[in-house]
């Protein structure tokens, strides 16, 4: 069976493209202009993946209110906000609110896809066995590929998607100096620098809170960033 | 001029205060002093009818009715005050300067100065003799020649009686003496008969001698005359000089001796401290009554105990313009004003200042009817105490308030200018800096409380900042938020050109240049959007500890792989340099400061980069070869959207990238600096920045 993906945008031309593109690529696809529509119709039925856009119709903050509804009935469900808007404040707040992902509408379709299918296939590895090729081991961090799940001593940290991917392209080469654009290119997404910035300061605030003597992802100041063991 | 200065002058006005009541003091002693004048002249004038119906009182000294007259032998008896020495000087007579009479014999070989006077009982004359040839008496034989009886003077009066004297006064020997009568006897005998009632001094001087003379008041009438004989030598005729009648032996003049009978009269009818006298046609005191008064105490000084400079000054500035002519008390005769006039038939009276400087005198005159001149005026004098210091007090009182007027007026004027001119002096600077040369607006109006026409100002002004500032900032986010509105239909372009793509046999140039279209737009929007994001990021900095000299160091190399068509060379101090702040944000800062660099360089030249400390300061700057900046562009080049590029295929500009130096500038509490290099055509463009608390 097709899985569903529900697009709660107000703006129709991008609901419909964004519709074609998911369809094209084999998925259903249920769209929404605003927030009421989209509670009534996930009354019947929850999607298997949500995409929300911040400011719905008449409510500025609509999105974060759908997204925490969303949480509150399955903490499963896959939710991606995808919005126009960029400030730090915004992403902090969607992925606090459980968010699995915050991208801007600069994302070409085809990173946008890559997304969809990275957490489709998270949800999937949950209920197999992990692979040993897809784990990667860095002393105290282990990363799973497949389940796009990371850990720090065996406790697990709760990086977004784009997170998980910038801790995973440091990572996989120790030592190795990763600009912004590798990293960019390694989230499938295309941000400016002082956005790289603060997910990087975010990563690093998350591990902490696990570890505060963590200090293995080093600022190379002008060229970026490194893994260090 | 300052507006205090001005407000001084202002108050200054306030010293017209004491000068009107100057005026107004000085316009009021002026009538009281009108109003004295008439009515002394008032008096003088029922005085003087008085006078004029009792001619009596004038007693036997005017019965002729005509004037003394010295050139007709006339003789006027001075009043003695004090009592008198019969020692041949008339030093205790009191008289005045003009107290003489004169006479000179022809050739002026004999010269004789007299004058005469009375007191209760006796009367006095004195012969002040110039004599070239001085003899005593050889012989007193009445037989003898003439010429043996050396110098001698006769003496001849009438009596009470009417009958006729002659005297004989000479002396063998000088000092006392008494007079001899000639007389003949029975026998037909001359003979000289002394009188012991009439006595004389004889003074001997080196140019000739004095005779003081003594006789009873009640021996004589009212004629008397004296002849000085001067006997040079024995054949010589002896020179005769006085006021006897030569043939008659009768005394030529009258003797004129001031009233008492008058005096007394008089006295009654006075005001207090008035002083009268009657004058004959000439002037001679006919009578004398009255006095001016004690003179009161310094009225200056008799309110309180002032500071004496304060006295002084008070005196200079009163009396100032008004310099009366000083009068003494006049002996014997009356001259000047007002008796002048007085005995040209006009009332007038005058005022002057007694010796002391202090009082002043009104002295006012009227005529005495007489046939058909003047016989004489009326002198009335009387000080003006009373009305002085009405005047002195008044004034005093008035200078006093009006001055602590003025002073109060004039501390006040500072005070309210320094007020006004402090709180002008605070909108002027607020306003000042109000405006920022970046075009940021401080908005921070002093006294825009205030309910008067600063207010007012102060009020106008913050809304006019606050406008201005509402307008500054929307454009300063103009690029943000218009970044932010076309990311949507971007995404609409981009979406619809990537489902596009993806059906087949679209891959048609046109797309493909859509596409690149869009790649454009995109990076437009993303540069538009690049001050919004670094202030976001500026918000959200987090300060640490690390190695500003090592972060220069290695981001140079970090450019000299990106830009490899220009060569790089960071100037950087020796080891470490610890530095407080955002790292992220420096790098941008660096990484603005290169692109502009490059931009603005040909290739293959060199730009360094620099570090420089002092102070706490620290100086990073970038450095390149290139086109001088141009004074006016050096003001304007860290304003947002400022860009000075020329138009052309590439990367997108907006003039943001210095604009984003600035803040992060300004985040580390320093400031950003453009400067030409001093050696050779090039830019040195940088940021001064200290390490965060």
């Amino acid at each position: 069976m097709k899985k569903q993906i529900a697009i709660v945008e107000d703006e129709p031309a991008i609901s419909a493209n964004y519709a074609a593109a998911f369809e094209r690529n084999g998925y259903a696809v249920r769209t929404f202009a605003n927030r009421r529509q989209a509670l009534q119709a996930f009354d019947s039925r929850l999607p298997d993946l949500a995409i929300i856009d911040i400011s719905l119709e008449d409510e500025v903050e609509g999105g974060f209110e759908l997204c925490r509804q969303l949480r509150a009935r399955s903490a499963e469900l896959p939710i991606i906000f995808l919005t126009a808007r960029d400030s730090e404040i915004d992403a902090i707040s969607g992925l606090r609110l459980g968010a699995d992902d915050f991208l801007t509408k600069d994302i070409s379709l085809a990173h946008l896809i890559a997304r969809v299918v990275a957490l489709f296939k998270r949800i999937e590895a949950r209920s197999r066995p992990a692979k040993a090729a897809q784990v990667l081991h860095r002393g105290p961090l282990t990363l799973d590929a497949e389940r796009l799940q990371a850990s720090w001593n065996g406790n697990a940290v709760p990086l977004s998607l784009t997170e998980f991917w910038i801790v995973h392209a440091l990572a996989e080469h120790p030592g190795h100096v990763k600009n912004r654009q590798q990293l960019m290119d390694a989230a499938n997404v295309v941000l400016d620098d002082n956005t790289i910035t603060s997910h990087v300061k975010r990563i690093r605030r998350k591990f902490l809170g696990i570890d505060g003597g963590f200090a293995c992802i080093e600022t190379m100041y002008g060229m970026g960033y490194r893994w260090l063991e | 001029m300052p507006l205090r200065y001005q407000l001084l002058l202002l108050s200054l006005l306030t010293l017209l205060l004491p000068w009107a009541g100057c005026r107004y003091a000085r316009e009021m002693e002026s009538t009281l002093r009108d109003g004295q004048e008439q009515a002394l002249l008032a008096t003088g004038s029922t005085l003087a009818n008085l006078l004029a119906s009792k001619p009596d009182l004038f007693g036997d000294a005017t019965s002729a009715g005509t004037p003394l007259d010295v050139q007709a032998g006339d003789l006027y008896a001075h009043q003695l005050t004090t009592p008198a020495l019969l020692d041949g000087f008339a030093d205790d007579w009191g008289l005045g300067p003009d107290g003489y009479s004169h006479l000179v014999a022809p050739g002026a070989t004999l010269k004789v100065d007299y004058a005469a006077a009375v007191n209760e009982a006796n009367l006095y004359l004195m012969l002040v003799v110039s004599d070239a040839t001085p003899s005593l008496e050889q012989s007193n034989d009445p037989a003898a020649a003439p010429q043996s009886r050396g110098d001698h003077v006769w003496l001849a009066f009438d009596t009470p009686g009417g009958g006729s004297e002659l005297y004989l006064l000479a002396t063998p020997a000088p000092g006392l003496l008494s007079a001899r009568r000639p007389a003949v006897s029975t026998y037909g005998e001359r003979r000289e008969i002394v009188e012991p009632r009439i006595q004389a001094f004889w003074q001997p001087l080196h140019s000739g001698y004095h005779l003081e003379i003594r006789l009873p008041r009640s021996m004589v009438g009212t004629h008397l005359g004296f002849e000085v004989v001067d006997v040079s030598t024995r054949t010589q005729a002896p020179v005769q000089l006085g006021t006897i009648d030569p043939t008659t032996h009768q005394p030529a003049g009258r003797l004129v001796i001031p009233s008492d009978t008058l005096s007394n009269a008089l006295t009654p009818l006075l005001p207090s401290a008035t002083r009268v006298a009657v004058a004959d046609a000439h002037g001679w005191i006919l009578a004398e009554a009255g006095s001016l008064g004690p003179s009161s105490a310094d009225i200056y000084e008799s309110t309180d105990q002032r500071a004496a400079w304060l006295d002084a000054l008070y005196r200079r500035v009163l009396e100032s313009g008004e310099r009366l002519p000083a009068r003494t008390r006049q002996v014997d005769r009356l001259s000047g004003e007002p008796v002048d006039s007085a005995l040209r038939g006009r009332r007038a009276a005058f005022w002057f200042r007694l010796p002391d400087e202090r009082r002043l005198l009104l002295a006012a005159a009227v005529p005495l009817t007489g046939t058909d001149a003047p016989a004489g005026a009326l002198l009335l004098e009387q000080a003006g105490d009373r009305l002085q210091t009405l005047r002195s007090q008044a004034l005093t009182r008035l200078l006093n308030l009006t001055l602590l007027a003025s002073g109060l007026a004039v501390l006040a004027s500072l005070g309210f200018a320094a007020i006004l001119g402090t709180r002008l002096r605070r909108l002027q600077r607020a306003a000042e800096t109000s405006l920022a040369r970046d075009g940021r607006v401080n908005a921070a109006i002093p006294d825009t409380a205030a309910r008067d026409e600063l207010g007012d100002v102060a009020r106008s002004l913050a809304t006019l900042l606050a406008r201005l500032n509402e307008y500054t900032e929307y454009l300063r986010t103009l690029a943000g938020k218009l970044a932010h509105e076309l990311r949507t239909p971007l995404a609409i372009v981009r979406s619809s050109l990537e489902n596009l793509e993806s059906e087949p046999d679209r891959n048609g140039p046109y797309l493909q240049r859509a596409r690149e279209g869009t790649d454009r737009l995109q990076s437009i929007l993303s540069a538009m959007g690049a001050a919004s994001r670094t202030e976001e990021a500026i918000r959200h900095a987090e300060r640490t500890r690390f190695d500003l000299a090592e972060l220069v160091r290695s981001t140079t190399r970090a450019y000299a792989d990106a830009f490899p068509a220009h060569r790089f060379n960071a100037r950087v101090p020796e080891g470490d340099r610890e530095f407080t702040g955002a790292p992220d944000l420096i790098v941008q800062l660096l990484d603005k400061l290169v692109d502009n660099a490059v931009d603005f360089s040909a290739p293959g030249t060199l730009i360094e980069v620099t570090l420089e400390e002092r102070d706490a300061l620290f100086a990073l700057a970038v450095e390149n070869e290139g086109v001088p900046l141009a004074d006016e562009v050096k003001a304007r080049l860290f304003e947002s959207m400022f860009h000075r590029r020329p138009e052309g295929p590439g990367k997108p500009h907006f003039g943001l990238g210095l604009y984003i130096v600035r803040l992060i500038a300004e985040f580390h509490g320093g400031e950003v600096f453009a400067a030409n290099l001093p050696d050779r055509p090039g830019v040195r463009i940088g940021a001064r920045i200290r390490p965060l608390a």
